[in-house]
């Protein structure tokens, strides 16, 4: 067991970190207050690749292995949760699905668009009456002619409002339950396709979060991804694509908060001294470190598995349950150590808070990460 | 354009440097980056070769850890990495750094040399200079601003000078040691630094570049102590109401340490 990351790990951090630094940090705030999707920083990002990491360079990616890929998420996840949300969806959860359940056409066609920036991409599931209970989606999708017709509405899709193609999953055969769920790459455009953008969010306010609406329109059979009826699988099989970034997101969200905390700790001064130098500061302190550190080895452990081919389902739930709920307690914490200064978005650890609170949240709440986990643990099934 | 870009590797200028007891070497632990002066050199070439058509041609010296760097610049667009490596080369005075550069340069055609105008470890200044000697091609130190005309086979660089600045032209090719300030650093794509990854480093030892193991056995000099910096503090204290506690500091700064 190696805990080192290689040389090219290591450049692919300082590049990545220097990109936080400078480009992504300093329109962090602004954009949040703002509610401003990121888009000029996006337009920085896509050609150096960060819009296609561990995608094959034959379809336009940089070919990452899965712990450069955490590295990456983790440093943009530091700078800026929405800009990391927007960078999930678009490779974890839309690139690696085509990547790996497309048609080799689909694959040519999407992929080194989306590698470039574009166009971008959006990965629906969520609807306003199906959501951990994915498999009880009502959106339906009925043969007609040649094609498909899509019928039904989709909610808390990030990215939904500016896609330009959209991975959803839809109803094909009601009567065979998750297994008749089929998963389309819709494009934006089509005749009764529309979306609303969700304003007010806690959160990830300058990230892009929408409801789509599907009435009678037309799909053609060329949209399908995979076959008719995989998409359950599909869709769960993404999942842990998606739910390792933000796993990885998470980390850098505790490692902002340890940086924050750091740097305030040693300016500020109470008692005639500074506050580092107070047990329960560094007490608060300690905790996010050694927190970070879990989290990290947690995500690493999943990116090995996912790296080696095996499948990681357990390993990355457990990293993205610990990672999200630590990155929660560290900005809870980074406030504390800020004290009313916290409480302000003078200082970035209240945005931190904020946008950490959805990650326990979306890709599956904490409280599915744990029936996964304990499914694993006792051999039953909590939920079908 | 056929562009050398010779490359050291330093201490992290952000490092806690500590001396080892005997006081002729620094402890090992600290990291170590490529020299910032020469991040200038690299973007410059790569620049002239998206401009110009042509290659990158990136050497280092030393003994050991230029892989590192040669890495860092093939991945923000360089050609060919070149690494002349050999226990021989531990703490070799520059003019003999410089003998070894010539020694592998005179191989390769190349119709222009950058190098960082120093290391920020030792911060001489002497390699650039002394290897453009050796080769017998035109200096241009600490230049800003680099012009190539290339049909004309010729350059016009603007360097720093006390006070101002001054343009100079001269014959390619020729040697060109680079400042801050010259251009402003692209950043490393992912998909270079997997090409980093996979692409060979063409290593040498002395012998394969005809240096005998005796060649250094008259160096030019020999260290013989490292000391730690002198620390010159004291503490001022500013008297008088705030308007004019701002004035003395407004005026130490600018007058006594001359920051403002």
């Amino acid at each position: 067991m190696d805990f080192e990351l290689t040389e090219d790990q290591r450049m692919i951090r300082e590049m990545a970190k220097r990109f936080a630094d400078e480009e992504i940090i300093p329109f962090a705030r602004e954009n949040d207050v703002m509610e401003r999707f990121p888009i000029d920083i996006l337009k920085k990002m896509a050609p150096l690749g960060f819009l296609g990491g561990p995608i094959p360079e034959e379809y336009g990616g940089a070919g990452l292995d899965f712990i450069s890929d955490a590295i990456v998420f983790e440093e943009i996840g530091r700078g800026c949760s929405s800009v990391r949300t927007i960078v999930s969806v678009q490779v974890s959860l839309v690139e690696l699905s085509i990547l790996h359940w497309g048609t080799e056409e689909q694959k040519r066609r999407f992929l080194p668009l989306l590698c470039k920036g574009e166009i971008l991409g959006a990965f629906a599931i969520t609807e306003p009456e199906a959501g951990s209970d994915a498999a009880s989606i009502k959106t339906s999708a009925v043969r007609k002619g040649d094609g498909w017709v899509l019928n039904g509405s989709k909610t808390w899709i990030s990215t939904g409002d500016v896609a330009d193609i959209i991975v959803i999953f839809a109803q094909t055969d009601p009567s065979k339950g998750h297994k008749g769920i089929t998963a389309f790459i819709v494009e934006k455009g089509i005749p009764g396709f529309t979306t609303r953008e969700i304003k007010g969010k806690l959160g990830l306010r300058s990230a892009d979060t929408a409801q789509l609406f599907f009435e009678e329109c037309p799909i053609p059979d060329s949209a399908l991804l995979g076959d008719v009826g995989e998409g359950f699988k599909i869709a769960m099989s993404s999942l842990d694509n998606g739910r390792y970034g933000v796993a990885a997101g998470c980390v850098g969200i505790i490692q902002g908060c340890i940086d924050a905390c750091v740097k305030y700790a040693q300016e500020r001064h109470q008692f005639g001294k500074p506050i580092a130098s107070f047990q329960l500061v560094q007490d608060m302190i300690a905790r996010m470190y050694v927190d970070r550190d879990a989290a990290r080895l947690l995500v690493y452990r999943a990116g090995d598995l996912k790296n080696r081919g095996i499948r990681n389902t357990l390993e990355t739930s457990i990293a993205k349950y610990f990672a999200s709920e630590a990155a929660v307690r560290a900005a809870t914490d980074a406030i504390q150590v800020h004290g009313a200064y916290g409480y302000s978005n003078e200082y970035p650890v209240e945005r931190y808070l904020r946008d950490a609170k959805v990650a326990t949240i979306y890709e599956g709440t904490s409280q599915i990460q744990k029936l996964i986990i304990g499914e694993q643990i006792l051999g039953i099934k909590a939920f079908e | 354009m056929n562009i050398i870009v010779c490359l050291k590797r330093v201490p992290d200028t952000g490092a806690r440097l500590e001396i080892e007891k005997d006081g002729m070497e620094l402890k090992p632990d600290f990291p170590w980056i490529l020299n910032p002066y020469d991040e200038f050199a690299i973007e410059e070439a790569i620049r002239i070769k998206e401009r110009f058509g042509g290659n990158v041609t990136l050497i280092t010296v030393g003994p050991e850890g230029g892989e590192e760097i040669l890495k860092r610049g093939v991945a923000t667009g360089a050609d060919v990495e070149v690494y002349v490596k050999d226990p021989l080369l531990q703490g070799l005075d520059e003019i003999n750094i410089a003998k070894v550069l010539s020694a592998v340069i005179s191989t390769i055609p190349f119709d222009m040399i950058l190098c960082g105008k120093q290391g920020t470890d030792s911060d001489s200044g002497v390699v650039g200079g002394a290897l453009a000697g050796l080769l017998d091609i035109p200096l241009v130190s600490a230049v800003k601003r680099l012009n190539i005309l290339p049909e004309e086979r010729q350059a016009h660089a603007l360097r720093e000078v006390e006070g101002g600045a001054e343009v100079v032209e001269c014959p390619l090719p020729a040697l060109f040691t680079t400042h801050k300030g010259l251009n402003e650093l692209r950043y490393p794509t992912l998909s270079g630094i997997m090409r980093a990854k996979k692409q060979e480093i063409r290593c040498l030892d002395l012998k394969s570049i005809g240096i005998a193991a005796n060649h250094f056995s008259n160096r030019n000099f020999r260290r013989v102590g490292l000391s730690y910096p002198l620390l010159n503090r004291r503490g001022i204290i500013l008297k008088g109401d705030i308007k004019r506690q701002v004035q003395e500091a407004v005026t130490f700064l600018k007058d006594e340490v001359r920051i403002l």
